[in-house]
């Protein structure tokens, strides 16, 4: 009754065990009784302290993107069965109805930009996620010299508004799957595509992550990955 | 290398007065709206990109010549969520600049 409301679009990342969907908010109903139907008090009480009318929209539909996800595989089967709330470094993270928790131990990570949200759920164990969404805009090109340019010689030729948007998204993941804000986005990440659509980074900081991306209708979706051993910095790099 | 320089109240109250223009004008909002305590994402809708165009913005405009990885270190230990969190760390980078870490990371 809840998920067969919403159009998902799922997005073919290439991660078994990781799902990624995108919910076009623009066609989300009226984002106040979508919030009474989707979201646990608590949820409401964040909801209602947003005070920005898009931003409510936005983060809204990032989670009823997830909540549509667990619902459509059946971990919940209603939406007030599962929270979304956020850990000290700003990770969500998915609590659910005590009678469900045994082996409901999900990893998430929610973005959104213009008319879309993103969510990503993952069962693998012992693995941390972060997804991006980003527009291919001319409005990177305006900063590209202050992110962009310790990885460019790396990644495949593209468009340089593509290629921008690409770079962004994966550094936006990958400080969402670490665990830190945008501190990471400015600092030298090095992203190897080694396949096309398939990328290995390595931080400043010694970690490896492995991402994935691909494009849907103008914008550019990066997925990153950091697995408990990876998450361990390497010395001498 | 840039050298660190001390802000005046008055280049201070410049710089916070420039950074209200700046997200009014870029994201559309009344300046009314925007004070110290604004979270820039949850009550403007700004995103983390407003950041990084902020700080090009103030390092052309005092010439500031810190290098933005530096300036990633230093937002990781200073997340910035507010406009007045958000000028603290332009006065940081403006007033310390190569030496914006040095307090903070022995040896830097």
């Amino acid at each position: 009754m809840f998920a067969e409301d919403l159009e998902l679009v799922d997005l073919p990342l290439g991660e078994k065990d990781v799902e990624v969907s995108l919910l076009d908010v623009t066609r989300l109903g009226d984002p106040d009784s979508t919030a009474s139907r989707f979201m646990t008090a608590p949820e409401r009480e964040e909801y209602l302290r947003l005070r920005h009318p898009l931003r409510r929209r936005e983060w809204l539909g990032a989670r009823v993107c997830l909540k549509t996800m667990l619902l459509r595989s059946r971990c919940v089967s209603d939406p007030i069965q599962c929270e979304i709330t956020k850990d000290e470094s700003g990770r969500p993270w998915v609590s659910f109805a005590p009678a469900l928790a045994p082996g409901l131990a999900f990893d998430c990570s929610l973005s959104h930009k213009g008319r879309f949200a993103c969510a990503c759920a993952s069962r693998l164990p012992d693995t941390r996620v972060g997804v991006d969404i980003e527009e291919i805009s001319p409005r990177l090109l305006r900063v590209s010299k202050a992110f962009a340019g310790d990885c460019q010689s790396l990644v495949r030729s593209r468009p340089p508004e593509e290629r921008l948007a690409l770079l962004w998204a994966i550094k936006e993941a990958c400080a969402k799957a670490v665990g830190t804000g945008l501190g990471m986005a400015l600092s030298s990440v090095v992203c190897e595509e080694t396949i096309e659509g398939q990328h290995q980074i390595r931080t400043s900081g010694g970690l490896e992550l492995r991402a994935h991306h691909l494009l849907h209708d103008g914008y550019v979706i990066a997925l990153c990955l950091l697995t408990e051993d990876a998450a361990r910095p390497r010395k001498g790099r | 290398m840039s050298m660190p320089k001390r802000l005046s109240p008055e280049e201070k109250k410049g710089i916070y007065e420039h950074i209200r223009e700046f997200l009014s004008d870029e994201l559309d909002v009344s300046l009314d709206d925007i004070g110290p305590d604004t979270k820039i994402i949850d009550d403007l809708k700004g995103d983390s990109m407003i950041y990084l165009e902020l700080v090009e913005d103030f390092k052309k405009q005092y010439d500031v010549k810190v290098e933005i990885a530096l300036i990633g270190r230093y937002l990781q230990k200073h997340p910035v969520y507010t406009v007045g969190q958000t000028a603290q760390a332009v006065y940081d980078i403006i007033e310390r600049g190569q030496s914006l870490l040095a307090d903070a990371e022995p040896g830097a």
